[in-house]
């Protein structure tokens, strides 16, 4: 096999990856990210508007079960009522993402001391927020200070027009004297980034990661961490894109595969002293699989509000039901999202699923009955860390490679169930004041499980964790998760935000602690 | 006339009936051909029996069989390029321009002025 050798060895080119890719690449080391996914025209995945849904059906589908691309994974969602959504490519999942960046609120990260729910972070929003800050301002995050949600956020891009259904519904909501505020989106305030259109992670951090030396490898997967007898991680070995076997020997590994593929290599990589998992003492690894449940509600309006223009992701927000309130008979809460409606295409074959459209002469009273006059919210439940819900090595179904794909064994809880329910109610009730004229809802939706969390969790010990509050594997010094495996709690928001901070956090303490590792 | 081109116009106007009556416009939208080439259609379809039935007769598409035959035919091959091309998004921004016209909205930050002062909702 051939061997190669790098300083700092980062494992997956997506949000987390990129971002420490970035934050490390200011020491003069070598630094290696390997991705198993292709390098992709910046022009293809910068879409808008008809492009954006044409491209979700093909190239730019959320489910790689669909896509079956070579460097997709099969991911088995049998045994799950929400199905995996994500996307390999250098840039990761952020080629896909809606570019909503809400931070997280100081009570997520202390969930089993407020509530009783849950577990506790090892670190809190203070401790982030520094990074928090650092990541806006890399992203270009628009939004607007003052949002009694948050403690105070400042430096933020100019909030983006909540356009004419933003209006309407925060008049209802004002009604009703729930809280709601613009969002927080990814903008980045240039030129190539026209309205609508959000940077991804090759814009922020990897171009400039790259720039700095950093050695990106596109359409390379890594099948195993190997480790010497003293329990340090050694290497990987990895495919290259000609399906070379390669042993690229390393001092340092930062794990960036997302809350299932980093449990998937772990698991891969077994041996001996670990023969159920890497890094695996606590049997945590693969377990407390959280998701955010979403429920969707749309709300069909007489007039026409132009609803499929605006914010990628979210013109705006609610978190009126947040925080625990003990009489709503669940624990902690959701966030409302006000989204952009389809556009033509994806409206005619939504209709077309509940047979209220056909093509002829009554195809474009059909269309606009509902393109443009419907509202669609999403209800963003927190979930709880359950050791039943966890993933697990498929070995029936194997990827390109031959590399066991994924296995995905998840329930909703009570808790959640009785969330997704008063979530939807809530909507029913705002859709009403604001005076629509009928009102769909369903939950959970199916293929909404883009946000990955919990299936490495941080802890105090190898007994009941993998890695400590730095992401650094309690069994192997030099090995760190770096990705939203390591979360112990999931919130009730977008993740995106969160899990470029925590990495930055990560990769600034390695920076501090670099000669202890590399003396490893 | 030869025979041939003969039958390649029947086909041409047979398809261009059929797209016309599938997508038939109305007050602000055009009718499909008039947005797309049905030349870029008949390159699209990967049925080479329907395009050669075309040429033989005129199709009845008030059967509902031909109907419901063109449908599953073209259906899925004639919403992109009709919705992607420059004259449907032209008018489906002067239709949004007219809808739009009456319709009124607040100043954003005016509309925040209930939600600003609200007691702080998070907890630490």
């Amino acid at each position: 096999m051939k061997k190669e050798k790098t300083d700092i060895l980062i494992i997956g080119s997506g949000a987390s990856g990129s971002a420490s890719a970035w934050n490390l690449s200011k020491l003069n080391l070598k630094i290696t990210c390997l991705e198993q996914g292709p390098l992709i025209d910046k022009k293809k995945y910068s879409f808008n508007n008809v492009k954006r849904e044409i491209n979700k059906f093909k190239d730019f589908n959320i489910d790689p079960n669909q896509r079956r691309f070579e460097s997709d994974y099969p991911i088995n969602n049998v045994n799950s009522p929400i199905s995996i959504a994500n996307y390999n490519a250098v840039g990761g999942s952020t080629l896909i993402y809606s570019g909503h960046y809400p931070r997280f609120h100081p009570s997520d990260f202390n969930t089993k001391k407020i509530d009783n729910i849950g577990s506790n972070w090892l670190f809190n929003y203070n401790d982030l927020e520094k990074y928090y800050n650092l990541n806006d301002k890399m992203v270009g995050v628009s939004g607007l200070s003052g949002d009694p949600a948050y403690p105070k956020i400042n430096n933020l891009l100019p909030p983006l027009d909540i356009g004419y259904s933003g209006n309407l519904l925060a008049k209802a909501f004002n009604k009703l004297g729930w809280h709601w505020w613009p969002s927080y989106s990814a903008v980045k305030e240039s030129k190539i980034f026209k309205k609508g259109i959000r940077p991804t992670a090759v814009e922020i951090y990897l171009n400039k990661a790259i720039k700095n030396g950093v050695v990106i490898k596109p359409n390379c997967r890594v099948l195993k961490i190997k480790m010497s007898s003293k329990n340090i991680a050694t290497g990987a070995i990895y495919l290259d894109q000609d399906k070379k076997k390669i042993f690229l020997e390393a001092s340092i590994i930062l794990l960036a595969a997302n809350g299932i593929g980093t449990p998937r290599i772990l698991f891969n990589s077994s041996n001996k002293e670990f023969p159920n998992g890497l890094a695996n003492t606590s049997g945590q690894l693969g377990k407390n699989l959280m998701l955010h449940p979403l429920g969707y509600v749309e709300g069909h309006f007489k007039k026409f509000l132009a609803t499929n223009e605006g914010a990628e992701g979210c013109a705006l927000y609610s978190h009126e039901f947040y925080e625990t309130k003990k009489k709503r008979g669940f624990k902690r809460g959701y966030t409302i999202q006000l989204l952009k409606s389809s556009g033509p295409i994806e409206s005619f074959h939504y209709l077309k699923k509940f047979n209220k459209i056909n093509f002829g002469k009554s195809f474009f009273k059909d269309l606009f009955n509902y393109y443009g006059c419907t509202i669609p919210l999403a209800i963003i439940c927190e979930d709880v860390p359950d050791k039943n819900n966890y993933v697990e090595l498929d070995h029936k179904n194997k990827d390109s490679s031959g590399m066991p794909g994924v296995k995905i064994n998840y329930k909703l809880s009570k808790n959640t169930k009785k969330m997704l329910s008063h979530g939807i109610n809530q909507c029913k009730k705002l859709f009403k004041k604001a005076g629509a004229r009928d009102v769909v809802a369903f939950g959970p939706v199916k293929n909404t499980g883009w946000h990955l969390v919990g299936t490495a969790k941080m802890g105090t010990s190898k007994k009941n964790s993998v890695v400590n509050k730095f992401g650094q594997c309690h069994d192997i010094k030099n090995l760190f998760i770096i990705d939203s495996s390591i979360y112990p709690s999931s919130s009730g928001v977008n993740i995106a935000s969160t899990v470029q901070a925590v990495s930055l956090m990560i990769s600034d303490h390695i920076k501090k602690n670099l000669t202890k590792f590399l003396n490893k | 006339m030869s025979l041939k081109l003969n039958k390649h116009l029947l086909m041409r106007n047979n398809l261009k009936l059929i797209l016309n009556t599938m997508i038939p416009g109305d007050d602000y939208m055009p009718c499909f051909t008039k947005a797309v080439k049905v030349e870029k259609i008949i390159k699209r379809i990967n049925n080479d029996k329907f395009l050669h039935d075309l040429k033989m007769k005129e199709i009845n598409l008030n059967e509902k069989e031909n109907w419901d035959n063109c449908v599953k035919i073209l259906g899925n091959d004639i919403l992109e390029p009709y919705f992607t091309s420059n004259s449907v998004i032209k008018s489906l921004n002067l239709r949004k321009k007219k809808y739009l016209r009456n319709v009124k909205k607040e100043n954003m930050i005016k509309l925040l002025e209930k939600v600003k002062y609200k007691k702080k909702i998070f907890r630490k």
